[in-house]
C-alpha cells in the first residue's frame, strides 16, 4: 500500500495559530463557563430574587460556577492540543490531521454558545485547516 | 503577543525543517517518527515552561497559578528536550539525527518568541543612556517598574538578534554533526551576557549572585564543550 504525503502548509499554519489563540480563549471559556454556571445556579434558587442569600446558597452557586468554568477550560485545552497535533501532522498524515482538526473545531465551537467569541475565531481556523488537510493535493511516497 | 510570535516561529521552524528533511536522504517513516517526537516535545515544552516559572518564583503549585502564570523558556527547553530525546529513543531514531536536525529551528522559534517578549513588555532590561535604550508605553510592565520616561536595554531584541544569527550560522556554515554543541555554547554565552542587562525579577535557585538562567547557561556551555570534544574524538577515530 503506497503512502501519500500532503503538499500544503496551510493545516500547519491554521493548527498552530489556532492553538496559540486557543490558549487565551480557553481561559476566557473558563470565565464564561463560571459566569453561566453561577447564573444558572442563582436563577434556580428562589432566594436570589428576594436578595436573601444564605451561606449554603452562596456556596452552592460558587461550586456550580467553578465546575462550569473548569469544564469549559478543559474543553478549550483539549481543542488546542488536538489542533496543534493535527496541524503538525498536516502533511505527513493528511487524513488523520484532518480528523483531528475537525474534532478541535467542534470542541472550539461549544464555548461560543457560552459567550466566548474568541473561540469562534479558533473554530474557523481549525475548520479551514481541517478542510484543507482533507482536500489538499497529495503525492505518493515511493520507498 | 508572546504566544502569537512563538506560534509564527514554530510554523516557520516546521516549514524549514520539512524542506531540509525533503532534501535529505531521511526516509518518510523516519520523517514521521521525528514529527511524533516533536509533537510530544512541543506539548511538554509548554507545561515545562509554566512549571519552571512557578519554581523560580516559589509560587504554590495550583492549577490556577499554572494557567495564569508566565513562561520560562529555559524550563520549557529542558522539559522539551528531555521528552524529545526520550521519545526519539523510543521510536528508534538515532540520537545524532534527532538532535541535530531540530536545533536550528528551535533557535528560529525562540528568536520570534523574544520579539513577542519585546512587544509584550516582559523580560525587560536595566535603565540605560546608550543609543540602544527604548521607552516602553504607560501601563506596560517595565513602565510600572521604572516609569514610562526611562530608557531601558531592549534585552529581548539583543537575544532575538543573537538567536537569528545562531540560526543563520547553523543552516549555512555549521556541519550537521556539529550543530548541537555550537548551539549550546553560543546560546549559553549569549544568554549569560544578556542576563547581566536584565532588570525583571529573575527568581533565585541555589545562589543570588547569578540568576537561575545564568546557572543553566553555564551548564549549556559546559555540556556544549563536552559534546564538541566527543564529536572531535569521534571524527578523529573515524579518520584513523
Amino acid at each position: 500500500m503506497s503512502q501519500v504525503k500532503g503538499t500544503s502548509s496551510a493545516p500547519l499554519i491554521m493548527g498552530i495559530i489556532g492553538g496559540v489563540i486557543g490558549l487565551p480563549s480557553a481561559l476566557c471559556s473558563g470565565v464564561c463557563g463560571a459566569a453561566v454556571g453561577s447564573a444558572l445556579s442563582a436563577s434556580a434558587n428562589e432566594a436570589a430574587y428576594s436578595s436573601e442569600l444564605s451561606e449554603e446558597t452562596i456556596n452552592q452557586i460558587a461550586e456550580t460556577a467553578s465546575a462550569g468554568g473548569n469544564a469549559m477550560l478543559a474543553l478549550g485545552i483539549i481543542a488546542v492540543v488536538l489542533g496543534i497535533i493535527g496541524g503538525v501532522m498536516g502533511k505527513n498524515k493528511p487524513s488523520v490531521a484532518g480528523g483531528l482538526l475537525m474534532g478541535a473545531a467542534v470542541l472550539s465551537l461549544i464555548p461560543v454558545f457560552m459567550g466566548n467569541l474568541l473561540s469562534f475565531v479558533v473554530f474557523v481556523l481549525f475548520l479551514i485547516g481541517g478542510i484543507i488537510s482533507f482536500t489538499q493535493k497529495k503525492v505518493a511516497i515511493n520507498e | 503577543m508572546y504566544n502569537f510570535l512563538i506560534g509564527i516561529g514554530t510554523i516557520l521552524g516546521f516549514i524549514f525543517l520539512d524542506r531540509e528533511i525533503s532534501k535529505s536522504s531521511i526516509s518518510f517513516k523516519l520523517h514521521n517518527k521525528i514529527y511524533y517526537s516533536l509533537i510530544i516535545a512541543l506539548l511538554a515544552c509548554f507545561a515545562g515552561a509554566k512549571i519552571f516559572e512557578m519554581v523560580y518564583h516559589n509560587t504554590p503549585f495550583t492549577f490556577d497559578n499554572f494557567m495564569s502564570g508566565g513562561f520560562t523558556f529555559l524550563g520549557g527547553l529542558i522539559t522539551g528536550v528531555v521528552f524529545y530525546i526520550s521519545s526519539a529513543l523510543l521510536f528508534g531514531i538515532k540520537l545524532n539525527i534527532a538532535v541535530n536536525i531540530a536545533v536550528p529551528y528551535l533557535a528560529l522559534a525562540h528568536a520570534f518568541g523574544r520579539i513577542g517578549c519585546f512587544l509584550g513588555g516582559c523580560c525587560y532590561g536595566r535603565p540605560t543612556d546608550s543609543i540602544f535604550g527604548v521607552l516602553f508605553p504607560e501601563g506596560s510592565l517595565p513602565a510600572q517598574h521604572f516609569g514610562s520616561h526611562t530608557h531601558l536595554h531592549p534585552t529581548q531584541i539583543y537575544e532575538s538578534v543573537g538567536l537569528f544569527l545562531i540560526f543563520f550560522c547553523l543552516i549555512r556554515f555549521v556541519k550537521f554533526n556539529n550543530r548541537i554543541w555550537f548551539y549550546l555554547v553560543s546560546y549559553g554565552t549569549i544568554r549569560f551576557v544578556v542576563e547581566i542587562f536584565r532588570a525583571d525579577d529573575r527568581g533565585s535557585i541555589i545562589t543570588d549572585i547569578i540568576s537561575p538562567s545564568q546557572i543553566i547557561s553555564l551548564v549549556f556551555i559546559i555540556v556544549g564543550v563536552i559534546a564538541f570534544l566527543f564529536e572531535k574524538r569521534r571524527v578523529t577515530s573515524v579518520v584513523d
